[in-house]
């Protein structure tokens, strides 16, 4: 009696643990303690682990394209940085083509615009362009939304975390949200020195190309994020092809021609072919770019025309050493932003 | 007389239905506009509609008696396609007031809101997803004006950014509880469509036509 009382016991107790333990999952996301408060609007979509999940499986999952062939994840690679790598700009269904780089993912909750060219204000919206975008997955919301719906794993997914049987946009978007929110790399060589962390130091190279950086490069790549929310012309003359005047498209006004926004250099090491059409491939010829500018160019962003980039070869591999500090393998090769297993 | 019979009769009808409430009433020469309807303007030039879907905000009434000013700021889709969007602000005695002052379409922080649920839900075709914001209003149709071989318009209307900021005021007297969108007022002088007929982009055209399409309201 005694022994089956004891159990009774033990599988209860064993069961609130088990779901304490589920329900406290913590959320990817967090806050560097040195960072500034996010932009992102945290309540209008609470951290919840379990629609971080439903989030990375979306992101993940091919269903988000009209003939059902390319995911998020098929321009955004995790161990790219969430680039995609190798592809100067974005593929879409059937083979097309996009005509901007697509650019790495880091650092979201922090950004206030997005896209090169500054067109979408908010995080959670972000994601409609690329589900319905003509030269990307090409698929109607109406008729995601009915695919989702008849999914019996979405279906259910939806309703456990959403509460809803009647899906909308806002809900698959929130749930994206979730996940790409999350992805936070603040983990870098960089940021271990500059918390005087783990004893990391950097080496003579990398602080002399530090200097450099600060000297030529962080006007416009300010540190923490290294990039974002600011537009800049650097030099690059319109691609006779793609026709992209960049903000102009956006404010109509002629003095946004050929302004993009400054990238994040954070993994910049693994994130190439670089630029907004990424036209470079190499982060060694990005920095050439810079040497090689003509500084008189009234076009060229005030910055850069103050400030010549002017370096020696030697300087060039100093500086391209700093950049590599900026890399965040943890953050490439995380376990909770790998392909889900979700299903 | 027969214009102000068949108004008359929409009105009637209507108010059988939803007495005391506001609604919208689009009419080509004062009669209720229909979708796919032939219509003649001025210079006899055929026009039909495909498409009519706006946005309203920022109501202000004024009350007949105490001249006290009720204001709900929320937004508001219509859709001429779908009667289910013909009436709004259900619980509004609108008899109760002498005046209204609304606007067509959204300011700028309902545009940058982030909203995406209701009347800001992407589902109902409003939303500009390459460049943040709303299309203020939507009017699609053929026109022997338009000298393309399918006769098409197309009319995507809407932006916030300075100086074309395009949502509009509309002030009109409230002698009914129905408001007329008189669309004949808009050919041949706001909208030209032997020179415009699809424009699908913020700047100063679509600034223009909407303000004219404001001063079709009364």
């Amino acid at each position: 009696m005694k022994g089956s009382r004891f159990l009774l016991f033990a599988f209860f107790g064993f069961s609130i643990l088990a779901f304490t333990l589920k329900i406290s999952i913590p959320h990817p996301f967090y806050q560097p303690k040195e960072w500034p408060k996010p932009s992102y609007n945290f309540k209008g979509n609470p951290l919840d682990y379990e629609k971080f999940e439903l989030g990375r499986a979306l992101f993940y999952d091919p269903i988000l394209s009209r003939d059902s062939s390319i995911s998020c994840a098929s321009c955004h690679l995790q161990f790219t940085a969430f680039a995609h790598v190798d592809h100067p700009t974005s593929h879409g269904i059937e083979g097309r083509i996009g005509k901007r780089n697509a650019p790495g993912l880091a650092n979201l909750a922090w950004r206030k615009l997005f896209h090169w060219d500054g067109g979408v204000l908010n995080l959670n919206a972000q994601a409609i362009n690329p589900i319905t975008h003509v030269a990307e997955m090409d698929m109607r919301l109406d008729s995601l939304l009915y695919r989702l719906d008849r999914s019996p794993i979405y279906s259910a997914a939806f309703k456990r975390t959403f509460g809803t049987t009647d899906i909308r946009p806002f809900h698959l978007v929130k749930a994206l949200a979730q996940f790409t929110v999350s992805l936070v790399s603040a983990n870098s060589k960089y940021d271990k020195v500059m918390r005087a962390e783990d004893d990391q130091v950097f080496t003579e190279q990398e602080s002399k190309g530090m200097v450099l950086f600060t000297k030529f490069c962080a006007s416009c790549h300010k540190p923490p994020f290294f990039g974002g929310d600011d537009f800049k012309s650097n030099g690059l003359p319109l691609h006779p092809e793609l026709l992209d005047f960049g903000r102009m498209t956006i404010t109509g006004n002629k003095r946004d021609s050929l302004l993009f926004m400054v990238p994040t250099l954070r993994n910049i090491e693994y994130s190439f072919p670089y630029m907004h059409d990424g036209r470079i491939s190499k982060l060694k010829d990005v920095i050439k770019h810079y040497t090689l500018l003509d500084y008189s160019n009234p076009l060229l962003s005030k910055e850069l025309r103050k400030n010549p980039v002017k370096l020696s070869e030697n300087e060039q591999k100093d500086l391209l050493a700093f950049l590599k500090t900026l890399t965040d393998k943890t953050f490439l090769f995380d376990e909770r932003f790998k392909y889900s297993t979700f299903k | 007389m027969k214009v102000a019979f068949h108004l008359f009769l929409v009105s009637f009808l209507f108010s059988i239905a939803c007495y005391g409430q506001l609604r919208i009433i689009p009419s080509w020469d004062n009669k209720a506009l229909e979708l796919e309807q032939v219509y003649l303007t001025e210079n006899k030039d055929s026009i039909s509609f495909s498409t009519l879907k706006m946005y309203f905000s920022d109501f202000r009434f004024r009350e007949k008696l105490s001249g006290g000013i009720t204001e709900i700021d929320t937004l508001i889709f219509y859709d001429l396609a779908d009667s289910s969007t013909y009436v709004f602000l259900k619980n509004l005695e609108i008899s109760n007031y002498d005046e209204v002052s609304f606007t067509l379409g959204l300011d700028s922080s309902k545009n940058v809101s982030g909203e995406l649920e209701n009347a800001y839900d992407p589902l109902l075709g409003m939303y500009w997803a390459w460049n943040t914001g709303y299309v203020n209003l939507k009017l699609a149709g053929k026109s022997s004006l338009v000298l393309t071989k399918t006769h098409d318009f197309e009319f995507h209307l809407g932006g916030y950014r300075f100086p074309y900021a395009s949502a509009q005021q509309v002030q009109v007297d409230l002698l009914d509880s129905y408001i007329q969108f008189e669309l004949s007022l808009l050919f041949p002088d706001v909208i030209s469509l032997k020179k415009t007929h699809h424009l699908m982009v913020p700047g100063k055209e679509a600034f223009l036509i909407l303000q004219g399409l404001a001063a079709c309201f009364n």
